[in-house]
């Protein structure tokens, strides 16, 4: 039984502490020595064990994590300095290693990776209410996501959306906002007539609770900008889908995805959260801790987002 | 490529008619070396990107190690001199003489405490 059970003594604890449980865990992903050449990446693989050529940039997404962790009040964490300049320096260290169109490379030198880029800006942007912001890098990377579109993969549409929409109001650049919501367009006409945002051609319901997941995002501090009508039927798919315990069958799904992004449920149909905490109450779903280095911090981000929901 | 279509290139190139010769041979050698080492140049300078400055693997040393990997470093005796030297001399850290692959760097409270 891991910790975050048997600390849990409310709602709003139970997602807290499963969120908590892996912060010295992610902390150790990071090269925190001021002087490294490195210092900033998450990728350990790469400044640690050199088993990897270059640094993928999709472990940089957990600028955000420490963000959460510098702002979660009664953690041990809370508005640390070191937790704050760790913060910037794996912001820095995503300025330093982009490529010259603003994109970033997450699985071979010099790749143009639509989908890392996508969710890293958000994550950047989203960090930059703590540490500040670099314009530059913010405007290279708004215009690599406005030139380019991520196909049939409606997650990735959604965190460029996401990034978009975050990095305008930031720059206050009305020109990146307004290509945020086109993607959203895209994003509603792709949806499928049972309510699914389609991943690769079909249902994959981990990937779509993390689409609504970054709706959700956008929604929160954009109000308005999501049509609840698609989202209701989006939502609503969910309701048929999971059981008294939040869980789903996963075989016959595109992706085979095994995991559930509790934000986005929690923030449009409160009652489908219920379920999935029971699920976790009994150790019968996936948490951020059972995930590998890879998917660890994206999903306990989302953990954060859904405590911090519930304590507002 | 074999050598009979490099030969069978260098006819149509040069307009002469080579045929199979142990000069030929070296002529194809060498040729090659050149193109490898024009390859080599184009990696590199793919890989002298400012981004890898400062990192122990920088981009020099990567593509010798990648290029031994594939070759000499396929072979058995390769592979064994390549664990035996250039394998620590790549990734070893000349700050505290530490061996590959320590199992240290990772996060404790005294970190953020002090």
């Amino acid at each position: 039984m891991g910790s975050c059970e048997i600390e849990s003594t409310n709602k709003v604890a139970i997602w807290r502490n499963c969120a908590l449980d892996v912060a010295e865990r992610i902390l150790g992903l990071l090269d925190r020595e001021a002087q490294s050449p490195t210092y900033g990446c998450f990728d350990r693989l790469f400044w640690k064990y050199f088993l990897t050529d270059f640094p993928s940039a999709w472990c940089q997404g957990s600028v955000e994590y420490l963000m959460w962790l510098y702002l979660f009040p009664g953690s041990r964490f809370y508005q640390n300095e070191k937790i704050g300049k760790w913060c910037e320096a794996g912001c820095d260290f995503i300025c330093n290693w982009l490529n010259a169109d603003g994109s970033v490379m997450e699985a071979y030198p010099f790749e143009r990776s639509f989908c890392a880029t996508s969710f890293l800006a958000g994550h950047y942007a989203k960090a930059a209410s703590v540490i500040g912001l670099n314009k530059e890098c913010f405007l290279k990377m708004a215009t690599y996501l406005g030139g380019n579109f991520g196909g049939g993969v409606s997650n990735q549409i959604a965190a460029a959306a996401l990034a978009q929409i975050r990095i305008g109001e930031i720059l206050g650049e009305a020109d990146i906002s307004r290509d945020g919501i086109l993607k959203l367009e895209a994003l509603y006409s792709m949806q499928d007539v049972e309510g699914f945002f389609p991943e690769y051609g079909g249902l994959d319901v981990g990937y779509n609770s993390i689409t609504i997941s970054l709706m959700a995002r956008i929604e929160q501090e954009f109000p308005g900008c999501i049509d609840p009508v698609r989202i209701e039927k989006a939502v609503g798919l969910f309701g048929r889908i999971l059981d008294g315990q939040g869980r789903y069958s996963y075989a016959k799904t595109t992706r085979k995805t095994q995991f559930i992004y509790p934000f986005g449920l929690a923030f449009f149909k409160p009652s489908l959260l219920k379920q999935i905490q029971k699920g976790l109450e009994a150790n019968l779903i996936i948490r951020p801790s059972w995930l590998d280095d890879r998917y660890v911090a994206e999903l306990a981000i989302d953990y954060c987002y859904t405590a911090n929901l519930l304590v507002d | 490529m074999t050598i009979s279509t490099l030969l069978d290139i260098s006819n149509i190139t040069s307009g002469r008619n080579y045929v199979w010769t142990a000069d030929c041979f070296f002529a194809q050698c060498f040729i090659g070396l050149v193109l490898l080492f024009l390859a080599f140049l184009v990696m590199q300078n793919i890989y002298c990107d400012k981004r890898w400055k400062g990192t122990r693997i920088t981009p020099y040393r990567l593509i010798f190690f990648r290029f031994y990997n594939i070759t000499i470093g396929s072979f058995r005796l390769g592979e064994f001199l390549l664990r035996k030297s250039l394998l620590l001399a790549l990734v070893n850290n000349k700050k505290s003489d530490s061996p590959y692959c320590q199992s240290s760097d990772f996060f404790t409270y005294d970190q953020i405490d002090d």
